[in-house]
């Protein structure tokens, strides 16, 4: 990811960051060039990221609970992939998303971001304790989880079967685990995998979110 | 983050239209707008972007009057986001600075006034337009069907009804129209019909109108210089100069309406259902064709195999992150696992397809579903596609996705299609 133009540097170098001083950063400071996104989408984007933000505690940052309400409509719902989400866009793992956070890892998921990005944060998304390795008892939770999410009950011979057939295909040097260049040669071998990084939609933002029209900070220049 | 910022010396003000596109000549002017055609800079794709002057919209304008001008601005854009239609200029994005918007739409290099023109002094020949007339229509009764109506539909200066050299007609400037007349000086909300020779005579009047009969008069108005061009249209087809004075009746209660206009004899003399590339259909944007893969597809008797990071995938991808986005949550794709015979599951997704109307083609696994022709009319296309895998021996994985066309007809699909399976919640929101 390139750079997202700061002039409030000092609250990041600090480490320490005010919600207030957070809250009141204008969508500019976050335009990134190289990913050929406008201020005007950065913008619109931020129009969304008001209401996430605001949903339950208003003090402009995003909690893990109003990250659940937005996905689940429901801040209770807990769900083991909304939480590697909600901790992948939580870059400085201080428990809440500002702005800054939501802009880049949302730019991830922009169809003019590079493969390279999203084959790497569905690594990390998949590599639930962080070890560098897809394990096989990740996997196996994953799709305990997702079974348990839709009520259905497989037997556990099945999903033993399943998990070890998605092994024998993905794991090439038979350690147990898939590290990242497995997952990169099997991504390669089935684009479908990532299929879900790419969002269509990031493309129709300032029609979704026209409210910035309004709301611009965006100076004229010479036309 | 910070050592990137710091070295940052990027001008804010670069970021504007000017970053994305390259402005040129005026394409044509309007009230309190301008057109012109621009060259988007990355991919070479011309577009027009039409301009307004926030400054001239809100200029003298009490607050409370400035707010509700404001909300007007945001709906019409709202609206424009929502009309896709091949029919329809595509509306692609919209940027503004503090006193400008810019709306980019896809650049149509042609007029229906220039065609009539060509054509000859007295109209163009009556099939030619019947065919014109059928895409205006389809256009307005697909827009209607989302609570739109267009307010301002004229093939004269400045036209939108615009008609691309391949013969295709798109109807511009949806909503907009209303745009800067949208508040009195009282801050009372009213909008006439654009242009006076088009105006339905009840929408000349400050009460409330029904915009969808004053867009039928219009289109009446339209139809009546396709086949006239300027002259009365003596020759005219009895069957023709009836609908005309159906679609001319003064009372917009007992004026023709667009159903009763496809039982008309001169509508349907030569109607055939619109054939839509299908590019310009998706409403979802992945393509309808789901290529089989060859290595992926295996003995044909034998449905490809997912694996479990696949089915993590799929998971994930239909709803999470994707929820965060939506305003409104629209499911438009849908798996269940069902452990019957695979024989059964696609003669169940067959049975249920012709059931509500539409036709399969079957490659392998995968069936692609689309809405018969004759039933495609406000949509387009609809089309669905579905795919099954093999999880395990005898249990199966079937991905049910709508590529375009209306949701409730989806809706309805899967619903039928995955009755006494198991579906995959993997989108709690329902619409």
């Amino acid at each position: 990811m390139g750079c997202f133009c700061s002039t409030s540097q000092k609250n990041k170098a600090s480490g320490y960051e005010e919600p207030t001083v957070l809250a009141t950063e204008t969508p500019c400071e976050y335009h990134d060039p190289s990913l050929n996104v406008t201020v005007n989408e950065v913008e619109a984007l931020h129009e969304l990221y008001k209401k996430l933000s605001n949903s339950i505690v208003e003090d402009g940052l995003i909690h893990r609970e109003e990250f659940q309400l937005a996905l689940f409509r429901n801040k209770n719902k807990r769900n083991l992939f909304a939480d590697r989400i909600f901790d992948l866009f939580d870059l400085k793992r201080n428990g809440v998303i500002d702005f800054g956070e939501f802009v880049r890892s949302l730019g991830v998921f922009h169809p003019n971001a590079p493969l390279e990005d999203k084959i790497t944060f569905a690594f990390r998304l998949y590599d639930l304790r962080q070890t560098g390795f897809i394990e096989r008892e990740e996997l196996k939770e994953m799709v305990l989880a997702l079974l348990h999410e839709s009520d259905l009950e497989l037997s556990d011979d099945m999903i033993e079967s399943i998990v070890d057939k998605t092994f024998s295909d993905a794991d090439i040097n038979g350690d147990g685990k898939i590290d990242q260049d497995e997952w990169k040669a099997f991504v390669s071998k089935h684009p479908s995998l990532i299929k879900n990084m790419t969002l269509p939609y990031l493309k129709d933002i300032t029609l979704a979110f026209p409210s910035f029209i309004v709301n611009t900070e965006t100076e004229d220049s010479e036309m | 983050m910070a050592n990137e910022a710091s070295s940052s010396s990027t001008n804010p003000n670069r970021t504007l239209c000017t970053e994305r596109y390259e402005l040129g000549r005026v394409l044509g002017k309007g009230n309190s707008s301008v057109v012109k055609l621009a060259r988007n800079t990355t991919t070479g794709d011309f577009v027009a972007i039409k301009i307004f002057n926030k400054e001239q919209l809100l200029e003298g304008k009490k607050e409370a009057h400035r707010r509700i001008i404001k909300n007007a601005i945001k709906q019409e854009i709202s609206i424009l986001g929502m009309v896709k239609h091949p029919n329809v200029v595509r509306v692609i994005e919209v940027m503004a600075t503090k006193k400008k918007i810019y709306i980019v739409m896809e650049h149509v290099d042609g007029e229906l006034f220039d065609k009539i023109n060509k054509t000859s002094l007295c109209g163009m020949k009556e099939r030619e337009a019947n065919k014109y007339f059928h895409q205006l229509i389809c256009a307005l009764d697909y827009c209607h069907s989302k609570g739109v109506t267009h307010g301002d539909i004229k093939e004269s200066e400045p036209e939108n009804v615009l008609v691309g050299d391949d013969g295709v007609i798109k109807l511009s400037d949806f909503g907009l129209s209303a745009l800067p007349k949208q508040a009195d000086v009282n801050g009372f909300l009213y909008c006439t019909y654009g242009t006076p020779k088009y105006t339905a005579p009840e929408a000349t009047k400050f009460y409330g109108y029904e915009g969808r009969k004053a867009d039928i008069w219009a289109c009446g108005v339209t139809l009546f210089f396709m086949v006239a061009g300027y002259l009365p249209f003596t020759d005219a087809d009895e069957n023709l100069k009836r609908l005309v004075r159906k679609m001319l009746d003064p009372n917009p209660h007992t004026r023709i309406t667009i159903d009763q206009m496809y039982q008309d004899e001169w509508f349907m003399k030569f109607y055939q259902p619109l054939r839509f590339p299908l590019e310009s259909v998706g409403f979802d944007y992945d393509s309808l064709v789901l290529p089989a893969k060859e290595g992926e597809t295996g003995s044909s008797s034998q449905p490809p195999a997912t694996n479990a990071l696949a089915m993590c995938s799929t998971y994930l991808g239909f709803n999470l992150v994707r929820n965060l986005l939506n305003k409104v949550h629209v499911k438009c794709e849908t798996i269940f696992i069902s452990q019957h015979p695979i024989d059964d599951i696609i003669e169940q997704i067959e049975v249920t397809a012709k059931s509500l109307g539409f036709k399969v083609r079957k490659r392998s696994f995968q069936m692609n579903i689309t809405l018969r022709e004759e039933l495609a009319r406000r949509h387009g296309h609809q089309s669905i596609v579905t795919k099954i895998y093999e999880m395990v021996p005898h249990s199966y994985m079937v991905e049910v996705r709508k590529v375009s066309g209306d949701n409730l007809k989806f809706h309805e699909f899967y619903k039928k299609v995955s009755e006494g399976h198991i579906i995959l919640k993997a989108e709690p929101i329902e619409t």
